[in-house]
C-alpha cells in the first residue's frame, strides 16, 4: 500500500554566507500509512518540524533523502497531488488588505473551485459573519481560523497543520480539536505539529517525536507512553515518611510529589490494591489512591531531554529533592526513607 | 493555467496600490490642466503656446513632436516598475507567495501568471492614464484656443502613442517584478530603480558615450514619444545625434525586463521559500 505521506532519510542543510551552515534535518524518517489517521508531529523549538513540513510541501529543497506524498516525489511532481493536500505552515499568511472572503475566493479561483466552497469553509471555521472584514483587522485566532479554512478549501485528503491552535483561546482550541476529530472521522488524514502536547494527546492516535532534526520516537501514543514512561499510582497519606519507608522496603520505587501528603509509587494501576494492603498492614491508612497515567508530555521530555515549562511546587520539608531539581522542574527525586526498624517483617513480594 | 492567470490578474487588480497610483497620476494631470486653464485665460498671449503643445495646426506636420504624453513617458514607467516590485515584494513579505506555492508548486507557472496578468493590467492602466492626459489637453485646447490641427492622421498617431505608453508600462511592470524577485526585497528594488532613473542614467548618458543609446529610460522616452533615440555626449552637447528609431528603442526597452525575468524565473524556481 502506498503511504499517504513518507519521508525517508530526509536531510536539509541551510548554507549560510559568512556563517556556519545550519543542519536542520539529519536523516528524518516519517510515514503515515492509514487514511483517517491523526498523526502528531512533535519536537522542541528548532528541532526541524517546520523545515520538514516545508520539505513535504515543496517549499524548500531537501539536501538529501526522499519525500513522497501519495507515492509521488514531492520535490519533482508535487503538482500531481497538490490538490489532495491542504496545509498551514507556521503563521497564517494572507494578504492583509483583502477581506477574509477575498483571500479565500482568490485561492479558490486559482484552482477553479466553485464559489460555494468558500462559504462552506467559512461556515466550518465559524468566520462567516466576519468574512467581509479585512484580514489585517482579524485577531490572531481569527487569522488562524481563516488559514484553516484555506487549508480545507480544496477538500483535501491530507491536511498538514503546523501549530493550528496557535493564538486560539481555549474555546477555539477545543473547536480545532473537534474539527480535527471530525476530519479524521471523514477519512481525512491529518499531520498536526504542535507544542501543546495535551492537545496532541487528545486528538492524535499516533505521533512522531523529533529532536535535532532526527526522529527519536515514532508509533502509536500508547506505545510511546508505555515505552518511555513508568506507570504509577499516587498515594495520599498523612504520614508520608512512614509510607515511603514501608513501600521501599517492599521493593517499590517511591518518589515525593509536589503535594507534601502525596507519594508516587511506580506500580501498574491495576495493582494499586497491593499498595493499599502493604500500608494497611502497617497501620497506615490512605486518604486517597489514584492512577498517575503516563502522559505524552513526560515521554516527550524524556525523549528530547527538555524541561517542563512550569516548575512544580516547592518540595515539602519531609521530602528532600535537590534544590536544583526543584528549580528546574526535573522529575521528583526518590525519597530516601529512614532505615527500617530491626524488628520489621520481611517485605512481601510485589509483582513488578 | 487559465484559472491561475485569472486569479493572479484579479489579485493584482484587487490591490489598492494598483489603482491608487494611476488614479493619483490622472488626478494630478486634471488638476494641472485646470490650473493651466485659469492661467491661460488670464494671459491672452499664451493661446498659441497651448495650441502648439497640444492639438493646434502647427503640429500637423510634426507627428512626433507632441508633448502631450512627454512627461508620462518618464513617470508611467516608474509607476509601473513600482507596481511590479510591490506585487511580488508585498506578497513575499506577508507570506502570500509561500501560501500560493503550496497551491501551485510549479513556480514558473505561478510567476508567469503574475507576470502576464500584471502586464496586461499595466497596459490598460498606462493607456487609461495616457488617455486622460490626451483628453485633458484636448479640452484645454478646445476651450482656450483651437483643435484645428487634429486631423484623422493626427488622431491615429496619438492613439498609437497611447498604446505604446501602455506597452511601456507592461515592460517596466515586468522589470520591477523580475528585479524584486531577484533582490527578494521590494524597497531596495524600488529605491535603486528611482535613483537609477533620476541620477545614474543621466550620468551614464553624458559620460559613457557608447552606452548612451542603449539605456532603458532614454529609450523608453523615445519609444513613447515615437521619435528617434538621440544621444548627447560631452562632445556633442550642443547637437544631439540620432542613433536609432522608436521601434528599435522599444525593443531595447523590452530586452531589459525579458533578460531580468529569465534570471528571476531561474532563481525563483530553485529558491527555498522560508
Amino acid at each position: 500500500m502506498v503511504a499517504i505521506l513518507e519521508a525517508v532519510d530526509l536531510r536539509k542543510t541551510y548554507r549560510k554566507f559568512r556563517a556556519d551552515d545550519v543542519v536542520a534535518l539529519r536523516g528524518l524518517n516519517l510515514s503515515i500509512g492509514s487514511p483517517g489517521a491523526v498523526h502528531g508531529f512533535l519536537g522542541p523549538n528548532g528541532s526541524g518540524k517546520t523545515t520538514a513540513i516545508r520539505c513535504l510541501l515543496g517549499l524548500i529543497r531537501p539536501t538529501g533523502g526522499d519525500v513522497r506524498l501519495f507515492g509521488v516525489d514531492s520535490t519533482t511532481a508535487l503538482h500531481q497531488v497538490v490538490d489532495r493536500v491542504g496545509a498551514i505552515v507556521e503563521n497564517p499568511k494572507m494578504f492583509p488588505n483583502f477581506s477574509g472572503r477575498r483571500n479565500l475566493s482568490l485561492l479558490a479561483k486559482a484552482k477553479g473551485l466553485p464559489s460555494g466552497s468558500v462559504d462552506r469553509v467559512l461556515e466550518t471555521v465559524g468566520l462567516a459573519d466576519r468574512s467581509d472584514d479585512s484580514f489585517a483587522g482579524y485577531s490572531l485566532g481569527m487569522k488562524q481560523r481563516l488559514a484553516i479554512a484555506a487549508a480545507l478549501l480544496k477538500d483535501p485528503e491530507l491536511l498538514i497543520l503546523d501549530e493550528p491552535a496557535n493564538g486560539l483561546d481555549p474555546a477555539g482550541i477545543a473547536e480545532i480539536r473537534t474539527l480535527i476529530r471530525h476530519l479524521s472521522a471523514e477519512g481525512k488524514t491529518v499531520l498536526v505539529s504542535s507544542h501543546q502536547l495535551s492537545e496532541i494527546e487528545q486528538v492524535c492516535t499516533e505521533a512522531t517525536i523529533i529532536a535535532n532534526g532526527a526522529v527519536v520516537e515514532s508509533g502509536s501514543l500508547d506505545d510511546i507512553r508505555a515505552k518511555h514512561g513508568t506507570p504509577a499510582v499516587i498515594v495520599t497519606i498523612d504520614d508520608v515518611s512512614a509510607a515511603a519507608r514501608t513501600l521501599t522496603e517492599a521493593g517499590l520505587t517511591v518518589s515525593q510529589r509536589g503535594n507534601h501528603r502525596e507519594l508516587s509509587v511506580e506500580i501498574p494501576a491495576h495493582q494499586a490494591a497491593e499498595v493499599n494492603r502493604l500500608l494497611a498492614d502497617r497501620g497506615l491508612y490512605l486518604s486517597g489512591l489514584r492512577s498517575d497515567a503516563v502522559t505524552l508530555e513526560s515521554a516527550f521530555f524524556t525523549l528530547t531531554s527538555g524541561q517542563p515549562a512550569v516548575a512544580p511546587p516547592p518540595p515539602p520539608p519531609t521530602a528532600q529533592p535537590s534544590p536544583a531539581a526543584a528549580a528546574t522542574g526535573s522529575p521528583p527525586a526518590p525519597v530516601t526513607p529512614p532505615p527500617p526498624p530491626a524488628s520489621a517483617p520481611a517485605p512481601p513480594e510485589v509483582p513488578s | 493555467m487559465i484559472p491561475l492567470l485569472n486569479a493572479e490578474t484579479q489579485r493584482y487588480l484587487s490591490r489598492r496600490v494598483t489603482l491608487f497610483f494611476p488614479l493619483t497620476l490622472a488626478l494630478l494631470i486634471v488638476v494641472g490642466v485646470t490650473i493651466a486653464y485659469f492661467v491661460i485665460t488670464a494671459q491672452d498671449d499664451s493661446v498659441d503656446f497651448v495650441n502648439d503643445i497640444a492639438f493646434g495646426p502647427s503640429l500637423a506636420d510634426q507627428p512626433g513632436a507632441s508633448n502631450v504624453l512627454g512627461p508620462l513617458g518618464f513617470l508611467l514607467p516608474i509607476m509601473a516598475y513600482t507596481l511590479g516590485a510591490s506585487f511580488y515584494g508585498a506578497d513575499q513579505k506577508t507570506g502570500v507567495i509561500e501560501l500560493l506555492a503550496t497551491w501551485e508548486p510549479r513556480r514558473l507557472r505561478l510567476l508567469a501568471a503574475r507576470a502576464i496578468g500584471g502586464s496586461v493590467v499595466s497596459i490598460v492602466l498606462g493607456m487609461l492614464v495616457s488617455a486622460v492626459s490626451v483628453a485633458a489637453f484636448y479640452v484645454l485646447s478646445a476651450t482656450t484656443g483651437t483643435t484645428d490641427g487634429m486631423t484623422g492622421e493626427r488622431w491615429w498617431w496619438i492613439t498609437m502613442a497611447v498604446f505604446r505608453t501602455g506597452l511601456l508600462c507592461a515592460a517596466f511592470f515586468l522589470f520591477g517584478l523580475a528585479l524584486t524577485v531577484l533582490a527578494n526585497n521590494s524597497v531596495a528594488s524600488i529605491i535603486s530603480f528611482v535613483i537609477y532613473a533620476f541620477v545614474v542614467e543621466n550620468i551614464l548618458q553624458i559620460f559613457v558615450g557608447w552606452l548612451a543609446p542603449w539605456l532603458p529610460m532614454a529609450n523608453a522616452g523615445a519609444f513613447s514619444a515615437g521619435v528617434d533615440m538621440q544621444t548627447v555626449t560631452l562632445d556633442t552637447l550642443e547637437e544631439p545625434t540620432s542613433h536609432h528609431g522608436w521601434f528599435v528603442a522599444g525593443l531595447v526597452v523590452l530586452a531589459y525586463p525579458v533578460v531580468a525575468y529569465i534570471a528571476a524565473a531561474a532563481v525563483f524556481d530553485r529558491r527555498d521559500i522560508t
